[in-house]
């Protein structure tokens, strides 16, 4: 995939890549890069580069972990999804590209200074995420409310008036952390715990939605109502809870963007089953139509959470409006999240097609 | 109200609660459910224009370039609603607007063209539409298909949002404004808990099983379970998008809370009632595991939307830390769904099919004892095995039914509903008078005395 690991070039070049037909990569001339080195193809390509899951491994194992405590504990039925997952390991690319791109631009953004500064504070007042918390038990409300107070044996009797809290604020922002009037890579390379919460929730509407997805629409067995029941359950425990996590990140754009995957993600799933209820969508008329029809439902379906999820990782390290980083993590993400996609599809049609051709997984 | 009074004349042993009884039958039928006396105003009817373009509005939100779709995510809005959650969200706004510290802000940025501002700006994105791609046809101008060739660029800087003037907050002025006010953030989030609420009923329907929903064909039996679970995702997706764009961090993660309390309650209700633990407990306390479990499912699943709505509502309104309008929207909330549920669980005993426009008898059916099983265990208990196997066996159901008439469970259950109703009543007087509270009194009423 030539194409997109092609460098930032200070002259634009209109690389197109022919193998994959359609994607184009558009350089335009006023393109400034931040970076001052130039950056050789040829040395690029040479260069051995780390395994990206050997060097996040234990970012990946303390996810993966969380996600089965948390299927596990929610109910005995539900233990059974935890299993599956367990049985089933995701190879976790979703937070993967979550977390490269956070260490790949955390320090460059000219906000990163101030999240960096909130990340500490948080540390230090011990405000932990109520995420990981397991399911409510009885007598114990888990309800995670801002600005009140947890209500755990409060159904004794009639709701009474509440007294207001005032809750302690975050020491002031002192001035020089206003903006970022050094930006570099940080050294050692460091992931904000918003940032890996964005993983987990991304791999947790990922999980929902695989889950949702097999859902049976027509209920042809007994067995359907059960295995039914425990796919959307299990899905919308995650989704609720990916959710509320998300609100915490405390970034109202990145909750735009995860919340438009949630839709996307719906319309790439009835895109792909074509006509549903009583409206019929039109025929297609000739095959370019075809490729814009194929090409939206993948980047409905796969791309955009890839797309999204990078860009928002980057918006949580501090990247404004007018910076380029978060537009290059949303390109990354969303070609990735393609090729992940066509590469599955091609093995998918290769096995039913009974050829010898094994894409390299 | 012909049932109760047949109830009522087998409970010679229980003088008190059928003089009760009397009372509220008696008072009910004195007034029709449309009377708008000076003392009990019709809550619907006073903020009625707004209610009427909350659907149509809401709907606008939710267009896709898939038609099937839309006719999915449409399905529930078509048919007449009650409305409660955005009715109660909107008296809120009207009954505190004016009194929170913050409101000259607030007042001040509704006027302003920022994403959470003027009304026609609630819907601009925070981010491109090209990288959003979440086109809908209703909004052509804001949102967009993806392109192919989308490519690197460097985006323009966003301009900087004008400041308020500093004379807003020299202002001492605490009273409720005048004629009554909502803003459009409010509206909006009107809307907002009106999707949520239908995202829910698009996932319990098919959960649950049931064939209709308000009169009507469900959605799963409409459109299949797989593409009725999904239009309740894409509902939600749509309303959290909505959400961000108010710009309120708490207001955000009030409602995203809700959204996990949805299903949790969901999830809380399939638990074991015996012993949750795997331990052995002695019955007395079994049997307060059981309400206690009851009530805050009742709580999640049903009073929280309300609850965090309304206090969502006063938050949109200026209302700042420490002060405690919005405990009152909270607690209100609070108390009046539940009370809500509870009288949802009557009737379920009571009405037959074409009164509630879905299927009566189906909390047995499924397995769930409500406040009437829970009270008609405290006087039989028979019912506690019937319980525990969820009315598994064959004849359960039908046994468990007879024991709940034999006993004073419904009569119990509604006594513990008008409770609650009057709890949220009497939070209420923290808030200066207004129409909008005087509403919200009736509103109270009206949910006990309801038949469907």
């Amino acid at each position: 995939m030539r194409a997109w690991s092609s460098p930032v070039r200070k002259n634009a070049q209109l690389i197109r890549c022919r193998k994959h037909g359609i994607l184009a990569h558009n350089l335009k001339t006023t393109v400034q890069p931040r970076t001052t080195a130039v950056i050789n193809s040829a040395e690029l390509l040479n260069t051995p580069r780390p395994n990206p899951f050997v060097l996040l491994a234990s970012e990946l194992d303390y996810l993966r972990g969380n996600l089965l405590r948390l299927l596990g504990s929610a109910h005995p039925t539900l233990h059974q999804l935890a299993q599956h997952y367990f049985a089933n390991p995701s190879k976790q690319i979703r937070p993967l590209v979550v977390l490269l791109l956070s260490r790949a631009t955390n320090g460059l953004g000219n906000e990163w200074e101030q999240k960096k500064w909130i990340a500490d504070c948080e540390r230090v007042s011990g405000r932990h995420e109520e995420l990981d918390r397991t399911l409510t038990r009885p007598g114990v409300l888990n309800d995670c409310n801002p600005n009140m107070s947890d209500d755990s044996a409060s159904f004794q009797s009639f709701f009474s008036l509440q007294t207001p809290r005032i809750l302690l604020e975050d020491p002031p922002l002192p001035s020089s952390y206003e903006i970022n009037q050094n930006p570099a890579l940080v050294d050692p390379p460091t992931i904000l715990p918003a940032q890996i919460r964005l993983a987990q929730l991304v791999e947790m509407i990922h999980v929902a939605s695989s889950l949702h997805d097999q859902v049976a629409n027509e209920s042809s067995s007994p067995s359907d109502g059960t295995g039914n029941k425990l796919a959307i359950l299990g899905g919308d425990f995650l989704l609720g809870r990916a959710s509320t996590a998300l609100s915490r990140l405390g970034d109202d754009e990145v909750v735009e963007l995860v919340a438009t995957v949630i839709a996307n993600i719906v319309e790439g799933a009835v895109w792909k089953a074509g006509n549903v209820g009583t409206r019929e969508i039109l025929a297609l008329a000739s095959p370019a139509q075809g490729w814009n029809r194929y090409l939206n439902r993948i980047y409905l379906g796969s791309a955009s959470l890839l797309a999204k999820a990078g860009r928002a990782a980057v918006i949580l390290g501090g990247s404004k409006e007018g910076e380029l980083w978060k537009e290059i993590a949303y390109i990354y993400g969303l070609h990735i999240g393609f090729a992940n996609q066509v590469r599955a599809s091609v093995s998918l049609s290769s096995q039913s097609c009974g050829n010898d051709l094994h894409s390299s997984s | 109200m012909r049932g109760c009074y047949l109830l009522c004349s087998r409970f010679g042993r229980v003088p008190s609660l059928q003089n009760h009884w009397r009372l509220l039958s008696t008072a009910s039928s004195k007034t029709n459910a449309h009377s708008t006396t000076p003392s009990s105003p019709d809550p619907f009817a006073l903020v009625a224009p707004e209610l009427s373009r909350i659907r149509t509005d809401l709907v606008r939100l939710l267009g896709s370039a898939h038609p099937g779709l839309n006719e999915i995510t449409s399905y529930y809005f078509l048919r007449p609603s009650k409305q409660l959650r955005p009715l109660i969200v909107l008296l809120f706004a009207q009954a505190t607007n004016g009194l929170g510290k913050n409101w000259p802000f607030k007042k001040w940025a509704s006027e302003q063209p920022r994403p959470g501002g003027r009304a026609e700006n609630l819907d601009e994105p925070l981010s491109r539409a090209n990288v959003l791609n979440d086109w809908n046809p209703n909004m052509q101008e804001k949102t967009s298909f993806y392109d192919p060739l989308h490519s690197l660029s460097i985006p323009p800087t966003s301009p900087t949002l004008a400041q308020p003037p500093l004379s807003i907050f020299s202002s001492t002025e605490r009273t409720l404004t005048s004629p009554a006010s909502v803003l459009p953030t409010q509206m909006r989030l009107a809307q907002i808990v009106e999707m949520v609420h239908a995202a829910s009923l698009l996932h319990d329907d098919v959960i649950d099983e049931s064939p209709l929903r308000r009169g009507s064909l469900s959605a799963p039996e409409a459109f299949g379970n797989k593409f009725a679970v999904l239009g309740g995702n894409f509902v939600l997706g749509r309303a959290s998008a909505a959400l961000a764009r108010l710009g309120d961090p708490e207001v955000i993660q009030l409602i995203a809370s809700v959204i996990a309390n949805l299903v949790e309650g969901e999830i809380l209700q399939m638990q074991d009632v015996e012993s949750p633990d795997g331990e052995a407990v002695p019955s007395s306390q079994v049997a307060k595991n059981a309400w206690t479990l009851y009530l805050q499912k009742t709580y999640m699943k049903t009073a929280s939307l309300m609850a965090k709505g309304a206090r969502s509502a006063v938050v949109l309104g200026g209302c700042a830390d420490g002060e405690v309008y919005k405990e009152v929207a909270y607690a209100y909330g609070r108390n009046i769904g539940i009370a809500f549920q509870l009288v949802d669980d009557v009737l379920d005993y009571e009405a037959a099919e074409d009164t509630l426009g879905k299927p009566g008898g189906a909390d047995l059916q499924l397995g769930l004892a409500t406040g009437p099983a829970l009270y008609a265990w405290e006087e039989h208990p028979e019912m506690g095995p019937l319980i525990e196997r969820k009315f598994g066996q064959a004849g359960d159901v039908e046994l468990a039914r007879r024991l709940v008439r034999k006993s004073a469970g419904v009569e119990r259950t509604r006594a513990l509903a008008v409770g609650y109703a009057t709890q949220a009543r009497e939070v209420l007087q923290v808030l200066p008078e207004s129409e909008a509270r005087a509403a919200l009194e009736a509103l109270t009423e009206r949910v006990i005395k309801r038949r469907s």
